[in-house]
């Protein structure tokens, strides 16, 4: 009897139709909305999905760009020092080739700044050490892989070089020049700059019982000196037509654009 | 998500169902309403498939006794009344016809579910246990004093129905 009441009680109990028809739309109206919103979320994942690996890429690429090595130039004294530069211009890397080019580099700056104020301020330290006196010689070489900027930084380096050179007295003799990737990778291998490598290659060619290593801690004034004694001026002229002959090195090129040492001031481009 | 369809035949199907234990929950019929709407838009957005008409029943009593639960136990609810809720009673009893529908409404919560599925859904004891995730002893327990309250109810308002 209890169970029948209880049936009847509960079967009076039924939904209003407002309440049905409230809740009906109201389900529709969320399903409507939420799909809505899983829709625009997906674009919105999409979207900040796609502009991410923009971002990567192009922070890929920037970062490629500046920290991809293009240039390299060499500086030898007896310092010798070696700069890393990228697209810009801007030194992103730097080393010596010997205990002279450390303790320079031990006294300046010169990571992340362009190659002209580099190539300044390397100069300067290697004044203060006295390193530009009447028997010295500054060999700078290039060796780039932008062919259109390697005259334009030539230029701009030989100029730097004059510009510095005003401070001492007896200024700075030097020469400038490009050489090939081959020449700077021998070079890179046995540890030399590409000019100190040269100048030996040549004086070992020259005398056969002189020794590589040996040569090695000669500065490049003294190494032209012995180039000199060993053959006289002329023949080493004579030598490099024979390089010119096989375009071996590229300082050929460059000796052919640049005047001769002996009517431009300062500025020595051979022996 | 369920689509409209989905929606639609569930609150053809489940309103009255629903609807009741809300009734034997909840005072305040915009409590049934929030409730109600709440119940089945968690049904909307369950993901899982049903494996037949009577697990998605059975899911959708439990769902309800835990939304209506859930909201008695909201202290917002506790502390809010609107004017119109002031001297507000449950609408079916308002004519009073049945001393049995203040017996029921007056028990525990639990007592009620019990009453509800068993008397009138016809689950059995072990039936309303998985429901409800309860042992079964204590369904039979909640089943045998709210018989006993009942009874005694209704012996002492002279209600003569109790078999």
């Amino acid at each position: 009897m209890l169970d029948n009441k209880i049936a009847e009680l509960f079967d009076k109990v039924h939904t209003e139709d407002r309440l049905k028809a409230e809740t009906t739309n109201y389900l529709y109206a969320e399903i409507r909305k939420r799909r809505g919103a899983a829709r625009t979320s997906y674009w919105r994942l999409t979207a900040v999905c796609a502009s991410f690996v923009l971002l990567l890429c192009f922070g890929g690429f920037s970062y490629r760009t500046y920290f991809m090595p293009v240039t390299y130039i060499d500086m030898d004294v007896n310092p010798s020092i070696e700069l890393t530069l990228n697209r810009l211009g801007k030194v992103i890397g730097y080393q010596a080739y010997n205990d002279d080019g450390t303790k320079i580099l031990n006294t300046v700056e010169v990571n992340r700044i362009g190659y002209k104020q580099a190539v300044e301020k390397l100069i300067d330290a290697m004044g203060a050490e006295g390193y530009f006196g009447r028997e010295s010689f500054l060999s700078v070489t290039v060796q780039t892989k932008e062919d259109g900027q390697k005259d334009s930084m030539l230029r701009s380096l030989q100029e730097t070089i004059d510009a510095a050179g005003k401070k001492y007295q007896y200024g700075i003799t030097s020469d400038v020049y490009a050489v090939t990737e081959e020449v700077k990778a021998s070079a890179t291998a046995h540890h030399v700059s590409p000019a100190k490598y040269l100048l030996i290659q040549e004086l070992t060619g020259l005398d056969a019982n002189i020794s590589f290593e040996e040569c090695r801690s000669h500065s490049v004034y003294e190494l032209r000196q012995q180039v000199r004694e060993k053959c006289g001026q002329n023949e080493a002229y004579e030598q490099y037509e024979e390089y010119d002959q096989y375009n071996q090195y590229e300082q050929y090129e460059e000796y052919d654009q640049f005047d001769d040492p002996h009517t431009h001031g300062n500025s020595g481009h051979h022996h | 998500m369920r689509n409209e369809e989905e929606a639609g035949r569930a609150v053809a199907q489940y309103a009255d169902m629903v609807r009741r234990i809300c009734f034997i929950h909840l005072k305040k019929y915009e409590d049934v309403e929030d409730a109600f709407q709440e119940i089945f838009l968690k049904y909307v957005l369950h993901k899982k498939i049903f494996e037949s008409p009577a697990h998605e029943k059975a899911w959708l009593i439990r769902v309800a006794i835990n939304v209506c639960k859930d909201m008695l136990r909201s202290p917002f609810r506790k502390r809010v009344c609107s004017i119109e809720d002031i001297g507000y009673e449950p609408f079916y009893v308002q004519n009073k016809e049945s001393e049995l529908l203040d017996c029921i409404l007056s028990m525990p919560p639990n007592y009620r579910n019990v009453i509800y599925l068993f008397y009138y859904e016809g689950y059995s004891a072990v039936e309303i246990a998985k429901i409800m995730n309860k042992k079964e002893n204590t369904i039979y327990t909640w089943l045998g004093r709210a018989r006993k309250e009942l009874k005694e109810q209704l012996e002492q308002t002279g209600g003569g129905f109790v078999g």
